[in-house]
């Protein structure tokens, strides 16, 4: 097997040269089937390719050929480091393929485009990996299957493969798309807690540079760390359509040092892809120019000699100023005017792509064209759809005949279409040579019949004309247009336009450093990271729709899924919300608002501004949308839109709440600890071995807290019976403590640092990773607003529900495997307390604080996350136990069916039972098979007792 | 004498019993391999000698 069949059996296609050097190194070459065997380093690069020619296949099959096939013997295993070394410099030479391909787009339209090609490729060569045409060593092809999944292999099949196969979770695990809400498919929704697995995970730069800065757009604030541990760890990042990121793109640059400099577990490099790649903007104050460039993959001669690269380079695009223009005389005609020069110039069972720089724009020119040619196939493509709509859409853009699709940049970059007409508004250098790719993209209109028109803005006098670009940079691209007759990649070859530097914010080693604490400030706002992700005015909110009228806290509406988000540029929105406040007044009517989750109160509040990333929810009756044309904001106030909200919900996290506390189940805390402490050792054994006494440890003390009086009561409810035994989870639907923001893990975290074993290695480390595993408790302790001392003891210390004085049983420690204290533990806030106690000993904040600067934020995150993942794994097992609808015991609904003789029998035979039971042992004896059942060790006794008996008879 | 003397102790009787007698001793309540399908097949009121 070489690259050339590993290719064709994911694509149909075989490679191109420059596909093949990405994938096995710089000598390798299509022609040469012995090069094609090789394995490539894996370092930070710059892919400069021109469009339509198969980037997205390049990176990812790359990215697949060396995690699959590098032989085991040559792959070392990947180790933490002391704190104190570094990790290799990205651009140095790395021979461990990263688990998690990080695939970073400008815009939602070409990630579900993306995620699409990435799903077939897996599926392809999953297939051809089962049918014995792909020779896959047993760890690869159980890595492929796990991330192909089995959907769609036949029974005997998965049997044949069932030792490779993850025995819990069948369906496919990538990719993963971060678009924002809630992910309903749980075989994707829980990726991060597989940090050992590998991913393809592709998203927007919102979605994924938001979590690298570890402030999550739309996702859980407390597991912001996890994905920042798990996308600056371990990860090969691809920027894909660098024009069109603005300040994303220095923020990548920014990253990739910081990466090297604070270093992470396994390098973590950067791969930047374009067509019209600005080397200089990567060229940072800590990412500076390496002495002879970064590493480039572009064509070479032989790829130009190839057929279907020569078509594409020298595919014919005639171009023409158009006869219309925007201008401010025009403004108001503009649309009818540029409807009719569409019509005219459309041919038939061809795609006629009109591009707009403007939404507002593209919608009233869909809407003209719509009125005067009602029977045309015609489709709106723009950012601010919710994906159901915008999915209608975008199946006419790719539909076959004859079409007419209105967009905005939206179709820029990548998207694969071919039009035989464009018409496009004028705009910077860079854009149009994306839209420039969108016409006769393979070369297959010949003679003339591809024909490009541009549309002229007169933006000199009226720069608002140019938003949202300037009037220089469209002065410039005129400039190079007036020379143009032709806009093929060939002969766009020589014109060259420097674009002066953008003056855009830098994020340097303090901030990074700094964005690690999650604790929001005083007046509860976290820091704004929008100015590193997108451009000045270019940021974005997102909106759902639900019919809730005044009230979204009775009932609680749940949080949001992905089909329901509508992307909103920021100011549009302030601006609706301003006109919907003042539409209240002046109909003297009860006023529409929008809500913002409140974690800390956990409920709906009302917003009275927008924040850049935040997600809003509007009642039905606000309006503001039409599923036809998108996001319309005030135009459209008022007109009710359709919720999409779905069946299945997940209630909002609050900061009190535990959603995996309430597990539909009953599980003591010592069998809890257990099933914690087995998963940990399974999972550092194979990524971090070094630290196995350390997280074992915290894995053993990590739920000690939940022994708690207060935190026993909540989960108990209303059932005495059982307080005989301390729990860890309960089957109860839910339940409130009476202590407000009490956090278990920060009690469990106290009696670490007051009685755990002085003799176990990195006890602060230890202490850390007890405390943090929910995300809740971590670089600082402090009460919060209206958390009060009781009236009695008013200067007695309270933080997080915990009061000093507040005891832990000795059964507790029994219960987690630990020798008992002789009395209860009396826990301590005198860490909380700024500098060192009376006894010398360091408070939290300053413990903490050096860990963070010995690890550095990366790699004490993905230590983090390691024991999260870990006691997420395990409560979802003991959550999922009963498995077959025949064997479910159903205890809730048994008990409440028993009719009150029923109750007495059993009042009866259980005391009983409990008087003798005494003289049987007590452990559990049951073992998890993983099969739906547990396997009975009191029944194999049985059975042996019997073999044994027979035995003695037959003698 | 034959009678039915486990008539009364119907299945979700055995199910609750069970469940009560596992708590104190924090044994999981939840079938096992072979000490679940059976009796529940089994369970069937029925004519007895003691």
């Amino acid at each position: 097997m070489n690259y050339q069949s590993f290719f064709k059996h994911a694509t149909g296609f075989s490679p191109y040269h420059y596909q093949c050097k990405l994938a096995c190194g710089p000598n390798a070459s299509a022609d040469d089937a012995k090069s094609l065997t090789s394995h490539n380093q894996c370092r930070s690069l710059l892919i400069n390719i021109p469009t339509g020619l198969g980037k997205t296949a390049a990176v990812v099959i790359a990215w697949l050929w060396n995690r699959l096939t590098q032989p085991e013997v040559s792959k070392p295993k990947p180790q933490i480091p002391n704190p104190e070394s570094k990790t290799p410099d990205n651009n140095a030479l790395s021979i461990i393929w990263p688990r998690r391909l990080v695939y970073c787009l400008p815009m939602r339209t070409l990630v579900e485009q993306t995620a699409e090609e990435v799903s077939k490729w897996l599926r392809n060569l999953r297939d051809a990996a089962i049918s014995g045409q792909l020779d896959l060593a047993e760890s690869a092809l159980a890595e492929l299957l796990w991330l192909a999944g089995t959907d769609g292999l036949s029974e005997s099949q998965i049997q044949k493969f069932k030792s490779q196969i993850h025995a819990e979770l069948g369906g496919p695990h990538s990719p993963i798309i971060l678009m924002g809400g809630e992910e309903l498919d749980p075989s994707r929704r829980d990726w991060d807690l597989y940090p050992e697995k590998p991913a393809i995970l592709i998203g927007t730069q919102d979605m994924l540079l938001s979590r690298a800065l570890n402030r999550g757009y739309a996702m859980s604030r407390y597991r912001w760390p996890i994905h920042f541990a798990l996308l600056n760890n371990d990860c090969l990042w691809v920027m894909d359509e660098t024009q069109l990121m603005g300040v994303g793109l220095e923020t990548s640059a920014q990253l990739d040092a910081f990466r090297c400099a604070l270093s992470t577990f396994n390098a973590c490099p950067t791969w930047w892809m374009s067509a019209t790649l600005e080397e200089k903007r990567l060229e940072t104050i800590d990412h500076p120019r390496p002495a002879n460039g970064w590493p480039t993959v572009s064509l070479s001669e032989p790829d130009f000699q190839m057929p279907d690269v020569k078509g594409r380079l020298y595919a014919a695009k005639p171009i023409k100023r158009a006869e219309i223009s925007l201008s401010s005389e025009t403004r108001n005609s503009y649309a009818a005017q540029l409807a009719r020069f569409v019509i005219n110039h459309h041919k038939n069972d061809t795609l006629t792509l009109v591009v707009l720089n403007r939404v507002n724009r593209a919608q009233k020119i869909y809407e003209e064209i719509k009125k005067l040619k009602p029977d045309a196939q015609l489709a709106l493509i723009h950012s601010r759809f919710r994906p159901p709509d915008r999915q209608a859409h975008e199946a006419v853009l790719h539909a076959k005949g004859s079409r007419i699709v209105i967009a905005t940049q939206a179709v820029e970059a990548g998207v694969d279409v071919s039009a035989c007409t464009l018409i496009t508004e004028l705009a910077p250098w860079s854009s149009l040579v994306q839209r420039f790719g969108r016409c006769n993209r393979r070369g297959e209109f010949k003679d003339g019949k591809a024909a490009i028109f541009f549309v002229d803005l007169k933006a000199d006098d009226n720069e608002e004309l140019a938003v949202p670009y300037m009037a220089e940079e469209l002065a410039r691209a005129r400039a190079a247009l007036e020379k143009l007759q032709d806009a093929g990649p060939h002969s766009l070859k020589s014109i060259q336009i420097d674009e002066p530097s953008a003056i855009r914010p830098v994020l340097r080693r303090k901030d990074i450093v700094e964005l690690f604490d999650t604790t929001p400030d005083m007046a509860g706002y976290d820091l704004d990271i929008s100015r590193y992700i997108r451009d000045g005015e270019d940021t974005d909110v997102q909106i759902f729709w639900r019919d809730c009228g005044n009230d979204p806290n009775q009932p609680l509406q749940p949080e949001p899924v992905a089909d329901e988000l509508c992307r909103v540029s920021l100011p549009r929105f302030r601006e609706f919300l301003s006109k919907l406040e003042k539409s209240g007044d002046k109909n003297n009517q009860e006023k529409i608002t929008a809500f913002r989750w409140n974690p800390l109160d956990e409920k709906w509040q009302p917003a009275t501004t927008a924040q850049a990333g935040g997600t809003y929810m509007l009642d039905t009756n606000a309006g503001g949308y039409s599923p036809e044309l998108g996001w319309l904001g005030a135009d459209n106030l008022g007109q009710k839109v359709v919720s999409l909200a779905p069946k299945q919900i997940t209630q909002e996290s609050g900061y009190a709440s535990d959603p995996d506390t309430f597990a539909h189940v009953w599980v003591t805390l010592q069998d809890h600890t257990r099933a914690v402490v087995e998963e940990t050792s399974r999972l550092i054994q194979s990524l971090a071995p070094e630290f196995a006494p350390t997280f074992l440890a915290a894995a053993r003390w990590h739920d000690l807290g939940k022994a708690h009086e207060a935190f026993q009561k909540m989960l108990r409810g209303n059932d005495p019976a059982r307080a005989a035994l301390l729990w860890a989870k309960s089957a109860n639907p839910g339940g409130r403590c009476e202590r407000r923001y009490f956090r278990h893990e920060l009690a469990s975290a106290l009696a670490w640092l007051q009685v755990g074993p002085a003799d176990t290695p990195e006890r602060d480390l230890v202490a850390y990773l007890i405390a943090a595993h929910h995300g809740k408790v971590r670089l600082s302790i402090r009460s919060f607003p209206g958390e009060e001392p009781p009236s009695d003891k008013p200067d007695i210390r309270i933080a997080r529900g915990i009061m000093d004085g507040d005891t832990l049983p000795p059964d507790a420690f029994v219960a987690i495997g630990v020798p008992p204290p002789p009395e209860p533990v009396a826990l301590s806030l005198e860490p909380m307390e700024m500098g060192q106690s009376k006894t010398g000993e360091p408070s939290w904040l300053a413990r903490t604080l050096a860990l963070r600067d010995r690890f550095h934020p990366f790699r004490l995150a993905w230590l983090e996350t390691l024991l999260r993942a870990a006691d997420a794994r395990a409560s979802k097992l003991a959550s999922s136990a009963s498995v077959s609808p025949a064997m479910e015991l159903r205890e809730d609904a048994t008990a409440s069916s028993l009719s009150p003789e029923e109750r007495a029998l059993i009042d009866e035979v259980v005391a009983d039972g409990l008087s003798i039971q005494d003289k049987f042992r007590p452990e559990p004896l049951y073992k998890k098979t993983g099969r739906g059942h547990y396997q009975s060790s009191t029944v194999d006794e049985i059975n042996r007792a019997r073999k044994t008996r027979k035995k003695e008879d037959d003698q | 004498m034959k009678r039915a003397w486990l008539a009364p102790f119907t299945w979700p009787v055995i199910v609750e019993t069970n469940r009560r007698l596992c708590q104190p001793k924090g044994a999981l309540h939840a079938p096992t391999s072979d000490g679940y399908e059976p009796p529940r097949r089994n369970n069937k009121p029925r004519s007895q000698t003691l």
